[in-house]
């Protein structure tokens, strides 16, 4: 059974662990590095345990709200600080920790043992800020860890802060997700602008359970508002287009962390906050539209991106983006309970193929696919499980992601008005790209001769790459992962009553409709999906084919597809340099050395020069002084004799 | 003999005081000048006295209350004042000057100016 005191130790566990570690590793370097990654993986496997009991709670009694404590009063409006315990928080919960256990026992083999302190204070404090955004129950409480995630997400992406990439990675990462941070700020001051409204209904503004109890109340116009705030918030911490530039670069952090951003914590908030706020934006028509309409254009776009990309890295760093694309999307046409279980399934198998890579990173040292090709016959063990994660990925019957990928579909196909036809044609189109690049990946990764990895990168053929299975600590949790990646879309959702399972449990618990199983649009999602890998496979066997017919008039937009369609030169030449470096801040600098720096110049030069004017006068001759004080004397006396 | 003519005459003896005062370079002169400043206010003084004295007074000073005694010769304390005053100060100026020349092997006012530098 779960109460307050254990429902905050999820959070101050995983606090604890980065204090402690950070106090004591890092200020006492003697201590053996491996005290402080047993300490994480203990802590984050109580929060673990803490976070699993949380769920059989909620499963079993429903939702917990606990009194909140007044954090500070501000005329009548009090903010408050206090856990909000339903159904979507602990399976976020079990979600975001198990992910987190499995990533930092991988990591112990991943890491170099020296790195292990920083590595693990960070990660804990990762761990923590996203079971902050996810137990909160005020507003400002999301608020204030939605930034603690992006802080450290920059510090691990920066890890390797001595790489220029990685550091200008990690500054991307935080300067664009702060864009779409501006517009989640505006709605709480909005809600906050709005206060009498809530104050004379006896409710918080700032309260989630009473924005999303009195959201009908709310004029739809404010409601509008209010959601596409939050969203562009969403937008930039769940890389949707125009804000997903910043999720390719973000590769530059050690795997691990990757699987974790991808899978669980830093994209998963985004997703997790338009759903925790659903009732809130379904009010406005106009919200979910754009929601819709976003999710379902930015699954499709950088799906196509992913399908040119080199680095094994980026090709999975797009396929998140695009099936980030279709969370946003479900939430969109209205049902977020499927979006939660696509973001389920979707942490399994995303960070089943981080970790993948990551292994195969292990063995040969290199990120770039056209250094690998091979593996299979040398790592069977990380092949079979990124197949597993691939194959859920693509969404083929009967493994997790095509559950979850399914019921999107369907609630797609059957909502019948324009937003959700878009929708639907948008990500059944994705499923053919989703397969083409995976597989594009799987046979450019394992498959064929092995082209030299590291070596052949730096231009030393068999030097130090040694092809081999990768240590327990990193292949286990392939293995647990891949088990999850097979298993957790039928077991968490099925169609039947399974053992103790209801139907549908998944999407029923957290407040949806199952829908009912349509064996034609399965069909067709799987044929589409065969389709791709088909396609991937005869380009692999047969690599004349690329140059004849309709691929050879499409390569022309690969070019500009790898270009990622000028998108970050847009950013980077044109919205920084130009508009930002080149106006603004070219204003802002004329304004300073014009305005501000002439005024203070100013006020200098009356000083100096009033100075050269007086200084004759103090010229130390006694005589002159008193010539003068003679003749003022003398003056005093002729000005009485005048006019007195 | 009347005040005015007393008052032009001290006017005149501290006119030329200042005007020694003013121009000449040598500190002892300087000195005699302020000397001259001093006697023309003293004259002054002894002279007011004596014209704010009641007549009555002039003739007996014995005729009225010992408080306008006082009253009356106020302005010969005065000038006494100033004498004992302008001694002091003319023995402390003198023994500047000394020192001064000692320093600076000149007693020439335009040239002591360390101070401003």
């Amino acid at each position: 059974m779960i109460n307050e005191f254990f429902a905050w130790a999820i959070l101050f566990l995983p606090l604890a662990s980065f204090s402690i570690i950070a106090i004591l590793c890092l200020a006492f370097r003697a201590l053996d590095a491996r005290v402080s990654s047993y300490l994480a993986i203990l802590t984050i496997g109580a929060t673990f345990a803490l976070s699993v009991a949380a769920l059989a709670g909620t499963a079993s009694h429903g939702e917990f709200k606990w009194d909140s404590h007044t954090w500070l009063s501000i005329g009548d409006l009090e903010i408050k600080i206090g856990i909000l315990m339903d159904s979507l928080t602990s399976i976020m919960l079990v979600v975001a920790t198990g992910v987190s256990l499995l990533v930092q026992i991988y990591s112990l083999g991943y890491m170099e043992r020296h790195e292990y302190p920083r590595y693990y204070a960070y990660m804990s404090l990762f761990t923590a800020s996203m079971v902050g955004v996810v137990l909160a129950k005020s507003i400002l409480q999301v608020y204030f860890f939605w930034e603690l995630v992006g802080l450290s997400s920059y510090l691990l992406i920066g890890f390797w802060y001595h790489k220029p990439s990685a550091a200008a990675a990690a500054k991307k990462a935080f300067l664009i997700t702060r864009i779409g941070d501006v517009g989640f700020l505006l709605a709480i001051l909005y809600l906050f602008a709005q206060k009498q409204f809530y104050i004379d209904q006896g409710l918080n503004p700032f309260e989630i359970p009473d924005i999303l109890g009195s959201a009908s109340a709310l004029p739809v116009f404010a409601a509008t508002w209010l959601s596409l705030g939050i969203f562009a918030g969403a937008v930039g911490k769940s890389a949707q287009f125009p804000l997903h530039t910043w999720l390719p670069d973000a590769m530059e952090g050690p795997t691990p962390v990757s699987a974790l951003i991808h899978a669980a914590t830093m994209v998963a908030a985004g997703v997790f906050l338009i759903v925790r706020l659903f009732g809130l934006i379904e009010q406005s028509e106009m919200a979910l539209a754009v929601v819709a309409l976003t999710g379902a254009f930015t699954a499709v776009f950088a799906a196509t991106m992913g399908m040119v990309m080199n680095d094994i890295k980026r090709v999975l760093a797009y396929s998140t983006i695009s099936q980030l694309g279709y969370m946003v999307a479900a939430v969109g046409i209205g049902v977020p309970a499927v979006a939660m279980f696509h973001l389920f399934t979707h942490a399994f198998f995303k960070a089943l193929l981080f970790l993948g890579s990551g292994s195969v990173n292990h063995a040969t040292g290199t990120f770039d696919m056209r250094y690998m090709g091979g593996l299979r016959k040398h790592m069977k063990w990380t092949y079979y499980t990124f197949l597993i994660g691939s194959l859920s990925l693509v969404g083929i019957f009967p493994l997790a992601g095509f559950w979850s990928k399914d019921e999107i579909l369907l609630d797609a196909f059957r909502g019948g008005d324009t937003i959700d036809q878009i929708v639907f044609a948008l990500t059944f189109t994705g499923i053919f790209l989703t397969a083409f690049y995976m597989f594009r990946c799987i046979h450019m990764t394992f498959h064929g001769e092995f082209r030299g990895g590291a070596d052949a990168e730096n231009g030393e053929i068999g030097k130090s790459v040694h092809l081999a299975e990768s240590p327990l600590v990193m292949v286990a949790p392939l293995v647990i992962l891949a088990v999850a990646a097979i298993g957790s879309g039928y077991v968490a959702n099925p169609l039947d009553k399974l053992g103790a399972i209801p139907a549908h449990w998944f999407v029923e618990f957290l407040g949806g409709h199952g829908g009912k199983f349509s064996i034609q649009l399965a069909l067709a999602s799987t044929l589409v999906a065969v389709l791709g890998i088909g396609i991937a496979t005869l380009l692999h066997r047969n690599s004349q084919l690329r140059k004849v017919g309709v691929l050879a008039t499409l390569k022309p937009l690969e070019g500009i597809i790898s270009r990622k369609y000028y998108l970050d030169d847009f950013y980077e030449g044109l919205v920084v340099s130009k508009i930002f470096y080149g106006g603004v801040a070219r204003f802002l600098d004329w304004f300073d050395r014009e305005i501000v720096d002439r005024t203070v110049e100013i006020i200098g030069f009356i000083g100096r020069n009033s100075g050269r004017v007086f200084t004759p006068l103090q010229n130390g001759q006694v005589q002159v002084y008193g010539l003068v004080a003679s003749l003022g004397g003398l003056l005093i006396m002729v000005a009485y004799l005048v006019f007195g | 003999m009347t005040l005015e003519r007393v008052l032009i005459l001290s006017a005149v003896v501290f006119s030329i005081g200042l005007y020694g005062f003013l121009t000449k370079r040598n500190a002892i002169t300087m000195l005699m000048a302020i000397e001259l400043m001093f006697n023309g206010v003293t004259i002054a003084a002894v002279a007011m006295a004596r014209y704010i004295t009641p007549s009555v007074l002039r003739v007996d000073p014995t005729a009225t209350s010992d408080g306008l005694v006082q009253f009356v010769l106020s302005g010969q304390v005065l000038s006494m004042f100033v004498i004992a005053v302008a001694a002091a100060e003319v023995s402390l100026g003198i023994a500047i000057i000394i020192t001064v020349y000692r320093a600076r092997r000149t007693i020439d006012v335009t040239e002591v100016n360390l101070m401003r530098r």
